[in-house]
């Protein structure tokens, strides 16, 4: 007992302690509170991170290898539009929009009208068949005896689009009304005979819509607005 | 020996042990033993979580940031047509189709039979074009050479009385001259000059009528159809 307290010194104690704290509760501590960017890959187990342990978002394009996402991993219906780049498609699609808007007279008998639609101009890429489609809204008038007819025709590239040549023109339509008052209608312009094929360059075409119109008698056909797409396939 | 003996003390021995235990093993045992939800973000190195790491299926939808899947991540073809939101693609494809197959004979030149008919909705911004075909049987015996039958397709046209030529969006020509067609045969209707249906601002209701028109050398009845299919191309 006395050599029991002879050994008992403040040195014997301390280290007693600071062997308990440090053995008992300094792997409690360790387990607990890891140091920062201790775990290490070869810390964790081979399959160790499940949905649980990603936090949301986690994701981010640069973790993701190339190529890693198959169609089998997209879910059904999920790619829209937005999440193509169409243009780098093969796909045939409208490439180019021309509009307009406003009241146009038009030309009865012989004569012919331009109806402006912006952008007129567009540029046909290179490997790209182009075809058009157009569309013109027209009143008839009542001052237009019936009768009545109105024609639409889309030109490409033309030199005098008011005295146009058939192969200038890439598509047409034409509407006819016999009953007479206020009429207005849709005149839809396609297929005639077609499209541009495809060029080994990038080629800028110019766009003319021409409205022409026919009454029995009298006068009063107007358009109020007009439209032309162009198609593009490769 | 007896300098070192003096030294071999409790707490010596001790605090050598400890020290001993603390730098080479506490650490290893620390990390077998690390306890439930210790290990967090703060605690993983950069790079630590490596494919291997990963379990399987373990990247859902919710751990995908927006945007984080590009182009260069999709294995190149391999998504397919079920991947696509298909009304929302700016490509032309064929929006409507519809068969039909019976027996019907070609009405005389002025009155036109009446096939089938079909219904679809436009889609706003789309351009719909519209074709299809008409099978041709060979023709009774009164129908002799040389012989025809016209086949046009109409867009919202409920009376062919009052139908109008920008009603007419498709048509296709069967001419057996001589008599030496072989039968069965098929009449590919196209698109007319007009036929097409400019995009409509929002969507709209369009009904299709096949109609035949036979002719022959004499006299009726002409010749029949046994089926017919009516596709409508929509472009964005």
């Amino acid at each position: 007992m006395s050599r029991l307290r002879q050994a008992l010194t403040f040195e014997n104690v301390l280290v007693t302690v600071v062997a308990f704290v440090v053995l008992a509760g300094g792997t409690a501590i360790a387990a607990n509170q890891l140091a920062k960017n201790s775990v290490g890959k070869k810390q964790l187990k081979a399959k160790s991170v499940g949905t649980a342990e990603l936090k949301k978002n986690a994701v981010t394009t640069a973790k993701i290898k190339k190529s890693a996402v198959t169609g089998a991993k997209v879910k059904d219906g999920t790619v829209g539009g937005p999440d193509v780049d169409a243009a780098s498609t093969s796909f045939s699609r409208i490439v180019h929009e021309a509009r307009g808007t406003g009241a146009v007279a038009i030309a009865g008998g012989e004569g012919r009208t331009a109806y402006p639609v912006s952008p007129a101009t567009y540029t046909q890429q290179a490997g790209e068949d182009n075809w058009f489609f157009g569309a013109v809204d027209v009143t008839f008038e009542p001052g237009c005896a019936p009768p009545r007819t109105a024609n639409g025709s889309v030109l490409v590239d033309a030199s005098n689009p008011l005295d146009f040549e058939d192969n200038e023109v890439l598509a047409r339509g034409e509407i006819y009304d016999g009953a007479g008052g206020t009429v207005s209608r849709r005149m839809h312009l396609s297929g005639f005979p077609g499209g541009i094929l495809q060029g080994p360059a990038a080629t800028t075409h110019t766009l003319t819509l021409v409205v022409e119109s026919e009454c029995d008698s009298g006068a009063g056909v107007v358009a109020t607005s007009g439209a032309v797409d162009v198609v593009g396939a490769r | 020996m007896k300098g070192a003996r003096r030294h071999l003390t409790y707490a010596n021995v001790l605090a050598t042990v400890t020290a001993f235990v603390v730098l080479f093993g506490g650490a290893a045992y620390a990390a077998n033993q690390l306890a439930k939800n210790s290990v967090g973000a703060k605690q993983l190195k950069k790079n630590a979580v490596t494919t291997a790491k990963i379990k399987k299926n373990a990247v859902t939808t919710a751990k995908l940031k927006k945007g984080a899947v590009t182009g260069a991540k999709v294995k190149g073809g391999s998504l397919g047509v079920a991947d696509l939101s298909l009304p929302s693609m700016p490509f032309g494809r064929v929006v409507h189709r519809a068969s039909w197959s019976g027996s019907v004979q070609g009405g005389g030149p002025g009155t036109p039979t009446l096939v089938t008919t079909t219904s679809y909705t436009q889609e706003a911004g789309s351009d719909d074009i519209y074709s299809g075909s008409v099978e041709v049987s060979p023709p009774p015996l009164t129908c002799e050479p040389p012989r025809a039958l016209v086949a046009n397709l109409y867009i919202d046209t409920p009376d062919l009385a009052t139908a109008l030529g920008e009603n007419q969006v498709a048509n296709g020509l069967f001419f057996d001259m001589k008599g030496n067609r072989s039968f069965p045969s098929r009449i590919t209707l196209a698109p007319t000059a007009g036929g097409v249906r400019f995009q409509p601002g929002s969507p709209t209701p369009h009904t299709l009528s096949l109609f035949v028109t036979a002719v022959c050398k004499l006299s009726e009845p002409g010749i029949i159809v046994t089926g017919a299919t009516i596709e409508v191309a929509g472009v964005k």
